[in-house]
């Protein structure tokens, strides 16, 4: 990893002023950066992508201080991220027992996830829910009508329909995440309450 | 299917192809979004059962690989929030979507098979079920795997709801029954345990409502 070298905010405004001049520009692309980052190291297998991301963002701040001059963020950054994957691989190939494959969810998972996201989507406003769930609505065909057809009632481009749409899904999955979590530590209580 | 998630996530891809995709998912935003919206689309197709043997097989796999299984309970969950309601044809059952697994397990007994299920349990043994009469039309997601020491089928599907008693009957090719299986069939899943010694070979799954008489047929191979 970095060593003893830590980021301070000297070197973290150097990092940002990399990505746009205007501070608060440059913060929102450093956060949208950072989020392609972490989805990347989930799709390389990485153990874990959140702090292989800080720790690639730290390791170009240290070499912007050490004078480095970057062109392309992204182009450096993907060379950081190749070289914490590698270490990352090698790590996991020394820490890692072989295990069983899962298997795909049962009905009680998917009875489970189904009270839940009915349970998140209760407290959505009406219209992200309709949004959400016409946007996922249908086989291929059917898909793409449909979100045409959405994309001309909101006024929004395919694009910017396509980015409001995942990060609805980001949210409802992280919430039904939460809730079978809270469902299953709750069952437990009751078990061992119950043995107790 | 074939895309740049199939490219990039699905396929082996040398360590300059990986640099190169990498680098642009990085880079554009737009990039990046197409690609999580495809992954989407895979795991939609997969917890629905639109993906061939193979491309499940991949899928799953990648999904294990990064630690997103638990996505496909909430994609199904989803198309079952989405789903809109159908008219039955039973009419104590009228605008009720149900989804019914039928769930066979089977103590292993060909020589030939892999023993170690902890090494084998892998969807490489999903086999393709040919559907019978389903009413919606839609593909029946069948999968083969092992489960401990034994095998287990399961068939998931979605209809309208016979409201009552169900009997799920397994023949073998030459049409013996054996195995059956009574349980409450309706709009919710239903796990039917079948506790025959299934053996290779073509099998035949009968729905049956207790009242109405058979719903579907299935068919699936046990192969190799």
């Amino acid at each position: 990893m970095a060593g003893t070298w830590t980021l301070n905010e000297e070197s973290f405004t150097r990092l940002l002023a990399l990505f746009h001049e205007d501070r608060e520009q440059a913060a929102l692309r450093y956060e949208a950066l950072r989020e392609r980052l972490v989805r990347v190291f989930i799709w390389e297998r990485a153990i874990d992508a959140e702090g292989l991301a800080d720790e690639a963002l730290t390791r170009m701040a240290r070499r912007l201080e050490e004078g480095e001059t970057i062109q392309n963020p992204a182009a450096f950054l993907s060379g950081i991220a190749r070289n914490l994957l590698k270490e990352d691989r090698h790590q996991r190939q020394r820490m890692e027992p072989i295990q069983d494959v899962p298997a795909a969810p049962s009905s009680n998972d998917v009875e489970r996830h189904h009270a839940a996201l009915e349970r998140c989507l209760a407290g959505w406003e009406p219209e992200k829910r309709n949004l959400l769930l016409t946007y996922y609505q249908g086989d291929h065909g059917e898909r793409i009508r449909g979100r045409q057809r959405l994309a001309a009632e909101l006024g929004l481009e395919l694009n910017a329909l396509r980015n409001r749409a995942l990060r609805l899904r980001d949210r409802l999955e992280d919430c039904v995440r939460q809730q079978v979590a809270r469902d299953e530590s709750g069952g437990e209580n009751t078990r061992r309450k119950g043995q107790g | 299917m074939s895309d740049h998630f199939h490219q990039y996530m699905l396929t082996a891809n040398n360590d300059e192809e990986r640099d190169r995709i990498r680098e642009r998912l990085l880079a554009d935003p737009a990039f990046c979004d197409e690609m999580r919206e495809l992954e989407n689309e895979w795991i939609d197709s997969y917890a629905t059962g639109r993906l061939a043997p193979r491309e499940r097989e991949l899928l799953h796999n990648h999904l294990v690989n990064t630690g997103q299984l638990n996505r496909v309970a909430t994609a199904l969950a989803m198309a079952r929030s989405r789903r809109p309601a159908i008219p039955s044809i039973f009419p104590y059952a009228w605008g009720i979507a149900a989804a019914v697994l039928l769930c066979a397990t089977a103590t292993l007994t060909a020589p030939k098979w892999p023993r170690d299920a902890a090494v084998r349990r892998q969807p490489e043994d999903l086999v393709p079920l040919a559907p019978g009469t389903l009413r919606d039309s839609a593909a029946v997601q069948g999968v083969v795997r092992h489960a401990g020491r034994g095998l287990q089928l399961q068939l998931l599907y979605e209809d309208t709801s016979p409201n009552g008693g169900c009997v799920v009957i397994v023949k073998d090719g030459a049409g013996n029954q054996v195995d059956e299986v009574r349980s409450e069939c309706g709009v919710e899943f239903h796990p039917y345990s079948v506790n025959s010694q299934l053996k290779r070979g073509r099998y035949s799954v009968e729905l049956s409502d207790l009242e109405k008489g058979l719903l579907h047929t299935y068919l699936f191979d046990l192969g190799e």
